[in-house]
């Protein structure tokens, strides 16, 4: 049916503008040039054990979204972490979202999620068993271990992620130069609007609602 | 001689702009010297609405009129500079008014009647007008004004902006838009005078269409807007007027309908809130609980699913199409655009829609960016008071002024205090002479609404002939320019010192009609108390049955047709009068959900079609009477209310056969309706009330034009609002507007074509506002409505399942929609095909009327027709013989309805070609072909808005980002 394949587009971009209203802090989420089912991001962490660490991960929403399973989050890198898959760098997920509600859920909540497994670390239910007993047992083995994995991260910043090199969306980062100046500029600076060519007209005056009761003049009407 | 003069006459303007200095030479600015002058100005002025176009072509090939123009903008961009300039021309020169009047001479030029053969004209298109001299020449002047208060100094542009709104458009404009149509059954749209009437009120509906398209000057439509908005013409407002001939089912119904889709495409934020937000903001249409609802955002697509699942699907009788091994008899239910490939192929793909409706939407929210209000539910809180003052010029301007009639009477002055707009200093002057109105009054009497406007309407006739002032005047001038004042006797008129007080202007009397309107509005109190309902009821049944007897004492002599009552037509009655009983019966029964009772539309038709006598009406009344509902609650109201509508058309048409039966009779006939109609007018009150359970088919209505009369007395009525009722004391109610525009999808199957077209584009373009209380009105669900408002999802599931009732009647109803697909597609292409015509044709036009720019102008006329089949290109793929087989229809847009029929004459298939020569099934498959497509719209408009809700106000600015990064 041709209607599906536009209202999961659609649902995804709803679901992407949700989430940039959310300002998560320290995370930064795009989809992927390929399939919007794919969405990349880069977790900067500020703060607890993993401070200073920059870890990409994915995350992959099943095309039955929202009706079917809960997405899917992989580190890739994996990263060291109870919750996460040491192989895969699957974050477990289902401990906190059992069953997808198309109405409770939304993929911002995934992230804010991500955000608080480096923050307060769980141990319960652990996948990756060994970096539970770690930090339960020895914690300061574990922060080492958690420290060398920060620091990988920071090492390999620059090194563009194998499994999204041919995405047009990939996120990646260069060392700072002069060119983006401009950039950074504008970003800061804000921009014009665009569409300042389409006026619409209103001659009401804030708070009176009342037709014609302003006179101003008016810039030349488009349409 | 003129042409050289009048070049001069621009190089001094151009060297003066250049220089100012030079202008010291020749306008002596400083008032110690005396009365000021500017001889080159006052010179010029008499050339204003020349043309010269056709008839003069100068040497340069640019006509007198145009230069002269140009050399008045040149001083008008110097007035903007040099504010004594603009005060000299305010005060001393008659600048403004010979604009303005030039406007109203040059308008009654135009033609009455606008020539077409076809029924699906709607909108005047460059092309169109193009081709008629007076009407060119209006546009040019129309565009002059429109520049000059582009350029001019505020003070001029203020002044000229009066003079038209008091000058050219309430009194002339106003009364040729205003006509009364009330005694002009479609019946007699034959005879002649009957149909230059409503020719003409066509004509100048798509004119004052055309204007708004055409202006782009803000103020200037300012004044426009404030005009079709707030203008009250022979004490009714103008918009309730273009809002029930909406409901006109002629070619009138049609030209309405585009004006409001002009309207509602200004993304004018005042119109908007007239037509619609007004009524929405107090959220009464939606159920308390609901009203958090209002700015729900659904992301899961379920409403456009639900649009989508509304497509009809036809059973198919003759299982031809998929002929592999079905019995015949097996009725194959297949969803409308899987039905087979042809139809898809003149289908756009969905994301095409989509595509559109982005584009649409984004530009639709950034216009609105300018408005005061989100409308939102909250901003303007539902409990804001909605000036009663729109309220009452809205409903219908007989509440307002009733109290002033009288005066208003005799002194034929409408004051001016009302419209709240502050012109400053001249203006004041005009508000206290007033603008005499006498003439402005159309008498509802026959005789006086054939007279042509421009019978009465008198101007100098220099003026009126386009010549420039006499001789004589302008010697006359320049020996009194002393006096600084500008002194001329008008031939057939007293010593007026027009131009003197700008406002004794006014004192053109311009129409002088003798009838004297006789005062029967009256109205009672809009607070009535429940329990006089049904004495109201008993009351306006009454009178009905008054005049009704009235009108059969004055037909007897002549007429006998009551005598001969039909066996047939009782048991129709009774049979409705079960009907309705039964329906009673029902709602006793508590059944909430057939509060909306409907009248069987079958046997309604029946009774319209056949001769009903009046002795049976009045039969079915009484019972109605008697029977114990109308002691029920309001709600019940509805039938009885149908019935009057009924009887009323009933009326209509029993005149119309006692007109053409004789028709000597004409006379008494007129006498006996002008009498009906007041008494249904002293009834006012009670009819409104009536009116307020707006859920009754009023399409029944507008099926029949003969009851235009009824029909507007009953909208006005229902305009108004009635503080009798249901919940809170005030009703569940949507606006007149959209009301209208609902009533009128309702009736999509009885609709033409071009209504359906211009209807549905109508609701989508009023789709594409992002303000949440019309948004979620119109594309969400799951919002409870009150009950007596129907929502847009239940007309359309309505439309659906009638829509698939009907097409069982045929025999293979899914072939006759491709066979609309297929017509409809050639006229796309036509339509096309000339479009491009008309590029290459275009010549440059002035850069800065971008409006008045042919393409564009095209675009927005056609591109309901172009948008709806945008799957061109796939259509294109179709394989070469198909195209030529089509091609020797060689269709042009004039003469589109011959080629319906050629087309399908020639189509080689078998099947029931028949079916389709009958207009009225053609008619159903494209309202089956429109009402999928407008589906599909919705559903498109409804997913991008899901999307663009969310950023409300960032989304707009990462355009330039990706420049800079490229």
């Amino acid at each position: 049916m041709e209607k599906n394949e536009y209202a999961l587009d659609y649902i995804l971009q709803a679901e992407y503008n949700l989430l940039r209203k959310q300002f998560i802090p320290g995370i930064i989420v795009i989809p992927s040039g390929k399939s919007n089912l794919i969405w990349n991001g880069v977790h900067f962490i500020s703060q607890g054990p993993y401070e200073g660490g920059v870890f990409r991960f994915s995350i992959l929403i099943p095309n039955t979204f929202p009706d079917g399973d809960c997405p899917q989050v992989y580190f890739s890198p994996s990263v060291y972490h109870p919750q996460i898959n040491a192989q895969t760098g699957e974050l477990d997920i289902k401990r906190y979202f059992p069953v997808w509600k198309r109405n409770g859920h939304h993929l911002w909540q995934v992230l804010r999620y991500i955000r608080r497994i480096f923050q307060k670390i769980e141990i319960t239910n652990a996948i990756n068993l060994d970096a539970a007993q770690l930090y339960e047992h020895d914690p300061g083995a574990f922060l080492l271990k958690v420290s060398e994995c920060v620091n990988q991260s920071k090492d390999n910043i620059y090194i563009p992620d194998s499994l999204t090199s041919d995405d047009p969306h990939a996120i990646v980062f260069s060392p700072w130069n002069e060119r983006l100046q401009a950039v950074q500029q504008h970003l800061l600076t804000g921009t014009k609007q665009a569409f300042d060519n389409i006026q619409g007209l209103s001659w009401m005056k804030p708070g009176v609602y009342q037709i014609l009761t302003r006179e101003d003049t008016l810039t030349s009407h488009q349409n | 001689m003129i042409e050289h003069k009048n070049s001069n006459a621009t190089k001094v303007c151009v060297s003066i702009t250049r220089n100012p200095t030079l202008l010291e030479l020749c306008f002596d600015i400083s008032a110690e010297h005396g009365p000021s002058k500017f001889v080159i100005f006052s010179l010029l002025i008499p050339f204003v609405h020349r043309d010269g176009l056709a008839d003069k072509p100068s040497a340069l090939g640019i006509t007198t009129g145009q230069q002269a123009r140009d050399a008045l903008l040149l001083i008008m961009q110097l007035s903007n500079r040099n504010e004594s300039i603009a005060k000299y021309i305010v005060e001393n020169t008659n600048f403004c008014p010979i604009l303005a009047t030039g406007l109203s001479a040059l308008y009654s030029d135009l033609p009455h009647r606008l020539a077409t053969n076809n029924d699906e004209w709607f909108i005047l298109t460059k092309q169109e007008w193009s081709e008629n001299p007076s009407l060119v020449q209006f546009m040019n002047s129309l565009q002059f004004c429109n520049d000059v208060i582009q350029i001019a100094h505020p003070i001029i542009g203020h002044h000229l902006l009066q003079f038209i709104y008091h000058g050219f458009l309430v009194p002339v404009l106003g009364p040729s838009i205003h006509q009364d149509l009330h005694e002009i059954p479609l019946k007699f749209s034959d005879l002649q005078h009957f149909s230059n009437t409503m020719d003409e009120v066509i004509a100048a509906t798509a004119y004052l269409d055309l204007f708004i398209r055409t202006i782009y000057e803000p103020a200037l439509l300012r004044v426009f807007l404030k005009f079709i908005l707030c203008a009250k013409i022979d004490e009714m407002s103008l918009l309730d007027t273009l809002i029930q001939r909406i409901s006109f089912t002629t070619k009138l119904g049609l030209v309405s309908l585009s004006l409001f889709y002009t309207l509602i495409n200004l993304n004018c934020e005042d119109v908007m809130y007239r037509l619609i937000f007004m009524y929405l903001i107090p959220c009464r249409h939606v159920m308390c609980s609901q009203r958090r609802h209002i700015t729900d955002v659904e992301i899961y697509g379920k409403n456009a699913e639900k649009f989508l699942t509304l497509r009809p699907s036809f059973a198919n009788k003759t299982n031809d199409k998929d002929s592999n091994g079905t019995p015949q008899s097996k009725q194959v239910r297949v969803s409308f655009d899987q039905t087979d490939e042809s139809n898809e192929r003149y289908e756009c793909s969905f994301g095409a829609y989509l595509e559109d409706a982005h584009f649409s939407i984004v530009r639709c929210r950034v216009a609105c960016r300018c408005w005061t209000a989100p409308y939102d539910g909250e901003v303007p809180s539902s409990d804001t008071n909605i000036e009663e003052n729109d309220f009452i010029s809205l409903a219908s301007s007989i509440s307002s002024f009733n109290t002033d009639n009288n005066n208003s009477k005799k002194s034929g002055h409408i004051s001016n205090q009302k419209q709240s707009i502050n012109f400053g200093k001249n203006v004041a002057a005009s508000n206290d002479s007033g603008i005499h109105v006498d003439g402005l009054e159309i008498n509802s009497q026959l005789e006086s609404q054939t007279k042509p406007t421009e019978e009465s309407f008198q101007l100098p006739s220099w003026l009126a002939n386009n010549q420039p002032i006499p001789e004589e005047l302008l010697t006359k001038h320049s020996t009194m320019m002393n006096h600084s004042t500008y002194h001329y006797e008008q031939t057939d008129d007293d010593d007026i010192d027009y131009y003197q007080h700008p406002s004794s202007f006014y004192a053109l009397s311009f129409i002088d009609f003798s009838g004297e309107n006789e005062d029967t509005w009256s109205v009672n109190s809009s607070n009535t108390p429940n329990v006089h309902i049904r004495d109201e009821i008993k009351t306006c049944v009454e009178t009905l049955h008054s005049c009704l007897s009235h009108f059969r004492e004055m037909n007897e002599q002549p007429n006998e047709i009551d005598e001969n009552i039909d066996d047939d037509i009782k048991t129709l009655v009774n049979e409705l009068l079960d009907q309705v009983n039964s329906s009673i019966e029902k709602f006793q029964l508590d059944e909430v959900d057939s509060i909306n009772i409907q009248l069987d539309f079958n046997l309604l038709n029946e009774l319209l079609t056949k001769k009903l006598t009046f002795q049976e009406y009045l039969i079915v009344l009484d019972r109605l009477i008697d029977s114990k509902y109308l002691t029920k609650s309001t709600k019940t109201s509805d039938e009885l209310y149908n019935e009057i509508l009924l009887l009323v058309e009933q009326i209509e048409q029993y005149r119309t056969i006692t007109i053409t039966e004789h028709n000597h009779n004409t006379d008494v006939d007129n006498q006996y309706f002008s009498q009906f109609i007041i008494n249904a007018q002293s009834n006012y009150s009670v009819m409104s009330f009536l009116q307020q359970s707006t859920s009754m088919d009023m399409s029944l209505i507008a099926i029949n034009d003969l009851s235009n009369q009824i029909q507007s007395n009953i909208f006005t009525t229902s305009i108004q609002p009635q503080q009798t009722s249901i919940n809170n004391g005030k009703p569940a109610d949507i606006g007149p507007f959209l009301r209208t525009i609902f009533i009128k999808l309702e009736n999509m199957l009885h609709n033409s074509l071009y209504v359906n077209l211009l209807l549905t584009g109508i609701i989508s373009r009023l789709a594409h506002y992002p303000q949440p209380l019309l948004r979620s009105l119109l594309l969400n669900h799951s919002l409870v409505l009150e009950t007596n408002v129907k929502s847009l999802f239940q007309i359309l599931s309505n439309l659906k399942s009638k829509l698939e009732v009907v097409s069982q009647t045929f025999n293979d109803f899914n072939y006759l929609v491709e066979l609309a697909h297929e017509t409809l597609y050639q006229k796309e292409k036509a339509a096309k095909d000339l479009d491009g015509i008309q590029k290459r044709a275009r010549s440059p036009s002035r850069t800065r009327s971008k409006s008045a720019d042919p393409g564009k102008e095209r675009v927005t006329k056609r591109s309901r027709i172009l948008d709806f089949f945008r799957g061109r290109s796939r259509a294109s793929e179709r394989t070469d013989s198909n195209v030529k087989e089509r091609d020797h229809s060689h269709v042009t847009l004039i003469d589109k309805t011959s080629m319906k029929f050629i087309n399908i004459r020639e189509n080689p298939q078998n099947p029931p070609t028949n079916e389709w020569d009958d207009p009225k099934t053609r008619n159903v498959a494209y309202c089956a072909v429109v009402f999928n497509q407008f589906l599909k719209e919705l559903a498109a408009v409804t997913l991008e808005h899901s999307v663009q809700q969310f950023d409300d106000d960032k989304i707009f600015d990462d355009l330039p980002l990706t420049q800079l990064l490229l």
